[in-house]
């Protein structure tokens, strides 16, 4: 009889375990500040300054694997050689981080882009690995490969949608109404396949290119939030001030040992071993 | 006589080919394959779309297939149980065993086609698989020739009154379990309810373990309480071997969190985690069905009653 009780009070305690867990907020991927309504709708003056900037990388940086294609004959011979693109590393700078104003231009609105940004399948794998629009912006899948994608965005604060796109068919055309950084994008046929969209209400943003360099054009003149996000790699916050037709330079550092992946740690949030917490990469401004 | 062998053959297989449908399932998930067929009950359109059947289309479609047959063999086992079976609750038994394998098809469909509520589908769906499971093993239990053998003798054993529900509470314990498993391979929760319900879990079935052996040393007890001997040992056995296959299976997890792909050796440790969990929960409720059947309280639920009596 008493291992009867024991047992029904450990099997309480777990429900109760359970449904602490269950009412843990859910940790979501880095987004955007709050912003009141914008009041004005940004007019450019000709003032307009720039910010521009490299993304390093210190330490060693991982191996980029072998992906395994496989599992579909026409992707291994399309793409026979493909290697991971989390983590790009060319002479110490840091590709595919996505830098965006973070904060600083509530008080404007801005028009939404006409112009639709192309994302590709090709050699089963997304071209490119981190994209920006903005809200409302159109983004165009089209598909360069001769086998079959299903398109599933992920996000938090968007609608959900997963579509098949077999080979040779029309773009699939659509948009995010909502900011969030990131969503991230998969095809579930193909597991390797991943890519980041980052849905802003401006247009300001940059993905640093193969040398870690990035530039946002435009911006009013003012006080700012610069984030870099990467996937593997966490956020980082710089602040700056951008004068009237002023270029300002920026930096952000990423160290080797800091890995991080928003969003998908949740294998274990329940149990981080203080030994192998992971924290963000520090703050780097200059 | 023949139409009772055939009908627990049948439900045999229909265990099997359930057990079968885990293991799939689990790959479905280990391979991030569940979203990979967009539409439902159709694939891309078709119910046979041979040119689209590769990379993990190859799961999430083989899965479906042996969900729609499992659904037609518990189909056949009701129609077969309707026809031949005289205890009203085994038919009833059968016949929440269909109604849950539709109810599941209904939400493996829910869990393609409403992606905003991915996790509770995806969790619901985890548990009822291993209910529908717990459901056709309790049909081959109760329909095995051992069973009907006993039940004819209509003898009860000492067993310990505490037995049958400890064994209760040890499948509440394991479908529980089940569930915080099916929480955290979809990264809806944490691993720390997961081990909490292993060490709940543990205890209550070494309670099992231990109180079966005490009872099968008593000098009168007859075969069938002997061989709950057999079968409480395979349990403490699967039991030990789930503990390690997830502790394997978090740490491969772990160490693959940075893989482009699905990789081994995480796929196949948490695939026969899985199946794992599923053959411990069909041990310890073949345990239970006996404690049940043999202890002298409850044998009286559990009774035959005649054909003239069959409620329709």
């Amino acid at each position: 009889m008493k291992t009867w009780r024991l047992s029904a009070l450990a099997l309480i305690l777990a429900l109760a375990a359970l449904s602490l867990q269950c009412g843990k907020k859910e940790e979501v991927s880095e987004a955007p500040k709050e912003e009141a309504a914008p009041t004005t709708t940004y007019q450019p003056t000709g003032d307009e300054g720039a910010i521009v900037g490299v993304v390093n990388f210190t330490g060693q940086p991982p191996q980029r694997r072998r992906i395994q294609m496989e599992a579909d004959p026409v992707c291994a011979q399309k793409n026979p050689n493909a290697l991971s693109e989390e983590v790009i590393v060319n002479n110490g700078k840091l590709q595919n981080v996505f830098v965006y104003v973070k904060s600083g231009l509530e008080k404007y609105s801005f028009p939404v882009p006409a112009e639709e940004v192309v994302l590709d399948q090709n050699g089963c794998m997304y071209r490119p690995h981190v994209l920006g629009v903005m809200a409302n912006q159109n983004v165009k899948i089209i598909t360069s490969d001769p086998t079959n994608h299903n398109i599933h965005p992920t996000p938090k604060n968007n609608p959900e949608w997963n579509v098949n796109q077999p080979p040779g068919s029309d773009p699939i055309i659509r948009s995010f109404p909502r900011p969030e950084v990131m969503i991230p994008v998969k095809c579930n046929q193909h597991p390797w396949m991943r890519a980041y969209i980052g849905v802003l209400r401006h247009p300001f943003h940059a993905v640093s290119k193969e040398d870690g360099s990035f530039e946002i054009k435009g911006l009013p003149p003012g006080e700012y939030e610069i984030e870099a996000w990467h996937e593997r790699y966490g956020a980082q916050v710089a602040k700056v001030t951008v004068g009237a037709k002023e270029t300002k330079q920026i930096e952000f550092t990423y160290a080797a040992g800091q890995a991080y992946r928003p969003g998908s740690l949740r294998l274990m949030p329940a149990l981080v071993l203080p030994c192998c917490e992971m924290g963000r990469a520090s703050i780097s401004k200059r | 006589m023949r139409g009772e062998r055939a009908i627990h053959r049948l439900a045999l297989v229909t265990v099997g080919a359930t057990f079968l449908l885990i293991v799939l399932g689990a790959l479905v998930t280990s391979n991030e394959a569940g979203d990979s067929v967009p539409d439902w009950p159709t694939a891309f359109g078709r119910w046979l779309p041979l040119d689209h059947i590769v990379g993990n289309v190859v799961y999430e479609y083989t899965h479906r297939v042996v969900a729609a047959t499992v659904a037609l063999m518990t189909l056949a086992l009701n129609m077969a149980l309707w026809r031949r079976e005289e205890r009203s609750w085994v038919r009833g038994l059968g016949l929440m065993a269909l109604l849950a394998v539709l109810g599941q098809a209904l939400l493996g469909g829910a869990r393609v086609l409403f992606l905003e509520h991915r996790f509770a589908l995806a969790l619901t769906h985890a548990f009822m698989a291993q209910f529908f499971f717990g459901l056709t093993v309790s049909v081959a239990v109760v329909t095995s020739p051992r069973w009907r053998r006993w039940e004819a003798r209509e003898r009860t054993a000492h067993l310990p009154a505490y037995l049958p529900k400890l064994c209760g509470a040890a499948v509440l314990g394991l479908f529980v379990q089940l569930l915080l498993g099916a929480g955290f391979r979809h990264r809806g929760l944490g691993i720390l309810p997961h081990i909490l319900g292993a060490i709940v879990v543990s205890g209550a079935i070494l309670g099992v373990v231990r109180a079966v052996r005490r009872a099968v040393r008593a000098p009168e007890a007859p075969s069938e309480v002997r061989a709950l001997a057999r079968q409480a040992l395979w349990a403490a056995g699967l039991l030990v071997a789930q503990i390690a296959l997830g502790i394997a299976a978090y740490f491969a997890r772990r160490a693959s969190r940075f893989d482009p792909q699905p990789l081994e050796p995480m796929i196949s440790l948490t695939v026969a985690h899985v199946a794992g969990g599923a053959a411990l929960l069909a041990i310890v409720l073949v345990l239970t069905w006996w404690t049940v059947g043999l202890s002298e309280r409850a044998r009286a639920a559990v009774a035959p009653r005649p054909m003239s009596e069959r409620a329709f």
